[in-house]
């Protein structure tokens, strides 16, 4: 799963969002490394619409503009879980390796 | 300036998902340019990137979901068809005594036989793909391809081409635009696979009459040309003999396709298009010559003069296997 899909399921966790509301989510949760745009936001939510991940939730009309609400699927939720437990996981193995790696590395800096 | 701009920019998108979905994307566009200064140049980029990625996906799905096997499959019978006409013309012609050789070079050996051949081959073609006959279908075209090649390579060998016309006065080899069409029909025939090619209901009389009449049809390219070579203009514009006889069958296939709006014919004329394209691009460089200067063809860029052709083929690819998409209604 690519980062902007990730931190894009991972903005609609708390409840449906609107477009606005997922971009600027997906931007503080990513600390400003996802910046999507209108253009790409719609394709990625396209896409996730075609794979089950993501349905629309409702329609709003604020201050005469059109605000579409989506919402996570519970199998976009499981795939998220799932990629959220890989990614624990595979950080977890450089983790153990690089606290492993600590003692030794000292122990050579001493001598 | 900025709703201008963001309109145009929407105007990348596919027009169903502007029509569905462009209020949304627009207004979004508009909530989100408004948080800075380049906000409105990143944001018209933003929909310009988004609707190329959308055309492009399109344009995958129609590739990849069109019915290439029933088309291939259908294939069968109108290009052995159109082999039949080319192959009989040819056959009319080469025993005429003012039948000439346009190229210099020796004359080829067989000609007659060649031609007999020829016919032969289309025959087999278009009784195996009427009758449901595959293997008989396979090695009729397979004798196509191999005569066409041979007739292809015979330029090459020193035999010169054996059956030139001519467009604007400059000498062509028929059997050359034809290689496509000879190339794809034993792929067609071929990828119908384990002996399932369909047999048309009334397949006896139906063989005798597309053999009879794909023969006479045939002929009518050869007594043509003779009556319009007195006309100039007319043999320019249509280019000279026999050339445009490709021409019309893409023509036809194109606006019958169109008409039944019929997937898998959409899918048969594409191919024929593809099959047929050779002519096109070859066409339009012989236009370019009357209008562009000289120093144009003499430059390393000559080549460049069958990129309209490359890109009108393509188009009408595109148009003939594009479908229009019904999606799901919206939740209210």
């Amino acid at each position: 799963m690519r980062e902007p899909t990730y931190y894009i399921l991972a903005s609609l966790m708390k409840g449906p969002r609107h477009g606005w509301g997922i971009i600027r989510e997906a931007r503080e949760l990513s600390q400003g490394r996802v910046r999507l745009t209108a253009g790409t936001l719609y394709g990625a939510l396209d896409r996730l619409q075609r794979e089950g991940l993501v349905e629309e939730d409702h329609e709003q009309i604020v201050n005469g503009r059109c605000r579409r609400y989506y919402r996570l699927t519970s199998a976009g939720r499981c795939l998220l879980e799932e990629e959220a437990a890989r990614l624990a996981a595979a950080a977890q193995v450089v983790q153990e390796r690089s606290s492993a790696a600590r003692p030794s590395e000292t122990v050579e800096a001493v001598s | 300036m900025r709703d201008p701009i963001l309109r145009l920019c929407l105007r990348a998108f596919p027009a169903e998902i502007r029509e569905r979905d462009g209020r949304t994307i627009i207004d979004l566009a508009r909530d989100l340019s408004e948080e800075g200064r380049l906000s409105v140049l990143r944001e018209a980029g933003g929909l310009v990137l988004g609707g190329i990625r959308a055309r492009g996906k399109n344009l995958w799905l129609d590739v990849a979901g069109a019915p290439w096997r029933p088309a291939r499959e259908r294939l069968v019978f109108p290009l052995g068809v159109a082999m039949l006409c080319l192959m009989a013309a040819f056959a009319v012609s080469v025993v005429q005594p003012e039948f000439r050789p346009v190229y210099p070079g020796p004359i080829p050996p067989g000609r007659v036989a060649w031609a007999v051949l020829g016919v032969a081959g289309a025959v087999a073609v278009v009784i195996g793909a009427v009758r449901g006959r595959r293997r008989l279908a396979v090695s009729g075209s397979l004798l196509l391809l191999v005569l066409m090649i041979v007739s292809v390579l015979a330029e090459l060998v020193g035999y010169a081409a054996i059956w030139p016309g001519s467009i604007s006065h400059v000498a062509v080899d028929v059997f050359v635009l034809w290689l496509p069409a000879a190339v794809l029909l034993p792929i067609c025939a071929l990828v119908v696979g384990d002996g399932s090619m369909s047999r048309r209901p009334g397949a006896i009389p139906a063989a005798c009459v597309a053999v009879a009449g794909s023969a006479i049809l045939g002929l009518v390219p050869a007594v043509i040309p003779a009556a319009w070579a007195s006309i100039p203009w007319w043999s320019d514009a249509l280019g000279g003999a026999f050339i445009y006889v490709p021409l019309l069958a893409v023509a036809a296939t194109v606006v019958v396709a169109a008409i039944r709006r019929d997937p898998v014919a959409k899918t048969s004329a594409a191919l024929l298009v593809g099959a047929g394209c050779f002519p096109i691009v070859w066409l339009l460089p012989m236009v370019t010559i009357h209008i562009m200067p000289d120093s144009w063809f003499t430059s390393s860029l000559w080549f460049l003069c069958y990129a309209p052709g490359v890109v009108i083929v393509c188009l009408v690819m595109w148009a003939l296997l594009r479908r229009r998409r019904m999606r799901s209604p919206r939740v209210a």
